[in-house]
């Protein structure tokens, strides 16, 4: 991953920097209380995991800390500024993976990096390009030219992950991406995690997985409810009490 | 997405974006040359009978026809700009491409200049296609007709704009959007009869509308072969009006779908 060393040496230097903060966040959808006063830090170098029973808010969360949905109450600071005010700037330094989602169908897994890699204003993005691909092993069907339509849950989950690094970004949001995964890559995709996490790269991590929370996080946040309910480095004991 | 840079990079990147999947789905192509080409056609057959008859019920059915054609025009590029944007939205793109630096203005700037470009390109072939077969008509209406078409192009980009906006406020069940509004408009864009036939309200209504000068203007140059150029300013006026109208609906209804979480949903 020699991409990933580039753009970090600056970083790795500070420690313990807060780089995003969630500040008494609250949101109601449709009459419905989906978030509570959600208030967290995510440090330079730090991975925090998201869990919870399904329709806790994790999805509306991390779409809340994206710009994507605007909070009812509270805020969200990147870098200390507010992600309202500066979005678009903001987010030259963020990106997003979620299985759930998938690239444009009709244009090759070339075509939509390519595209990505544009829109970020990546300097010279085929290069990055190469290497992810190469990375996540799509080799084979970047060369055969394959349409997003055509490749499979899996697959696109790889190709997602791709986009998501591909602007080296210091704060990383997953969602649920290892659900269709396989074994192999889920543990490629921890080796880069914890590669970044020496750069000074974090994360948040979103998974319905016990495991895998506790072997990629630093620490685990249980969602319940719209509030943040738990806070611990590791799931251990009878997990009804995180879910129900 | 709410700041108001505007990056041109940007702006590019996604004209080429909503360009890949007209390359890569040549059915695509059949919406921007095929059907148009047999408009086109039908509408020199007519032209070529009129000028060789004194025949009133021709020379009105040659204004119906070009009213027919230039509506046309008009109707696909409102649906090719939406289903553009409905093209990442099926995929479940489109959430990727909201969570980049990209701007509300990039992204109108790129759905208008892909649609622009795939007019382009059938208006080049359908050019291609009357030189080839009636030149004469060509030079009769061809050069006067651009002035026409870009108010027509820009007219429906707008329009194409408010459906965008009102799919991003109401989900996909509204993907119908761009058909509903050429319809509606259609019937106050006076393309098949002059403003004079409607009732009052709507004569009135008719002035608001760019489209409306233009048909206007059509069917004035096909019996005195004058082009009306007051009618072309005030239309470019109306437009203008329009476009900002549009872009600030537009800007409204993005605020409003991240208040209500529906931007989430497409």
């Amino acid at each position: 991953m020699p991409f990933l060393d580039k753009q970090s040496k600056s970083r790795r230097k500070k420690s313990n920097q807060v780089i995003l903060e969630s500040i008494h966040i609250g949101k109601c959808i449709a009459g419905r209380v989906i978030l509570t006063d959600v208030n967290f830090k995510l440090k330079e170098g730090e991975i925090i995991g998201l869990g919870g029973a399904t329709g806790s808010g994790k999805t509306t969360l991390l779409h809340i800390l994206l710009g994507l949905i605007k909070p009812d109450n509270g805020k969200v600071e990147v870098l200390k500024q507010d992600l309202e005010l500066n979005r678009s700037q903001l987010l030259r330094h963020m990106n997003f993976a979620s299985s759930s989602l998938k690239l444009s169908g009709y244009a090759t897994i070339m075509e939509n990096l390519s595209t990505f890699g544009e829109l970020y204003q990546i300097a010279n993005h085929s290069q990055k390009i190469s290497e992810l691909i190469s990375l996540f092993e799509l080799t084979d069907l970047v060369k055969a030219k394959t349409k997003i339509y055509n490749l499979s849950a899996g697959e696109s989950s790889r190709v997602n992950l791709c986009k998501a690094l591909l602007n080296d970004p210091p704060i990383l949001l997953l969602d649920e991406i290892t659900a269709h995964l396989d074994p192999l890559t889920v543990t490629q995709l921890k080796k880069i995690l914890n590669h970044r996490k020496k750069q000074g790269h974090s994360c948040i991590f979103v998974s319905h997985k016990v495991d895998e929370l506790n072997s990629f996080c630093d620490r685990v946040m249980m969602l319940k409810q719209g509030k943040i309910k738990y806070q611990t480095s590791k799931l251990k004991g009878n997990l009804n009490k995180y879910y129900r | 997405m709410f700041s108001h840079t505007f990056s041109p990079s940007r702006c590019l990147a996604l004209t080429k974006h909503f360009l890949y999947a007209m390359k890569r789905n040549p059915t695509r192509l059949i919406e921007i040359l095929v059907w148009p080409a047999f408009e086109i056609l039908l509408f020199s057959f007519l032209a070529v009978a009129v000028t060789h008859s004194e025949d009133q019920v021709l020379s009105t059915g040659l204004g119906i026809i070009a009213g027919l054609v230039f509506w046309n025009f008009f109707s696909r590029i409102v649906q090719e700009t939406i289903a553009q944007f409905m093209d990442d939205v099926i995929s479940k793109n489109m959430q990727n491409i909201l969570v980049t630096p990209v701007t509300v203005y990039e992204l109108l700037c790129g759905l208008s200049l892909a649609s622009i470009i795939k007019m382009m390109i059938s208006i080049l072939f359908l050019s291609l296609l009357i030189l080839g077969i009636y030149p004469s008509l060509f030079t009769l209406i061809g050069v006067v007709s651009l002035a026409w078409i870009a108010i027509l192009v820009l007219y429906a980009i707008s329009l194409s704009f408010v459906g965008v906006a009102l799919i991003i406020l109401f989900g996909t069940r509204l993907s119908f959007i761009g058909s509903l509004l050429s319809i509606s408009i259609q019937v106050i864009a006076c393309a098949f009869y002059p403003r004079t036939v409607l009732p009052p309200v709507l004569y009135q209504l008719s002035f608001l509308v760019p489209a409306s000068y233009v048909f206007e203007s059509i069917r004035e140059f096909l019996v005195t072969s004058v082009a009306n150029t007051s009618e072309f300013l005030i239309a470019s006026i109306m437009l203008l009006f329009t476009l900002v109208l549009s872009i600030l609906f537009f800007q409204f209804a993005f605020d409003k779908a991240r208040s209500t979480a529906s931007l989430t949903k497409i």
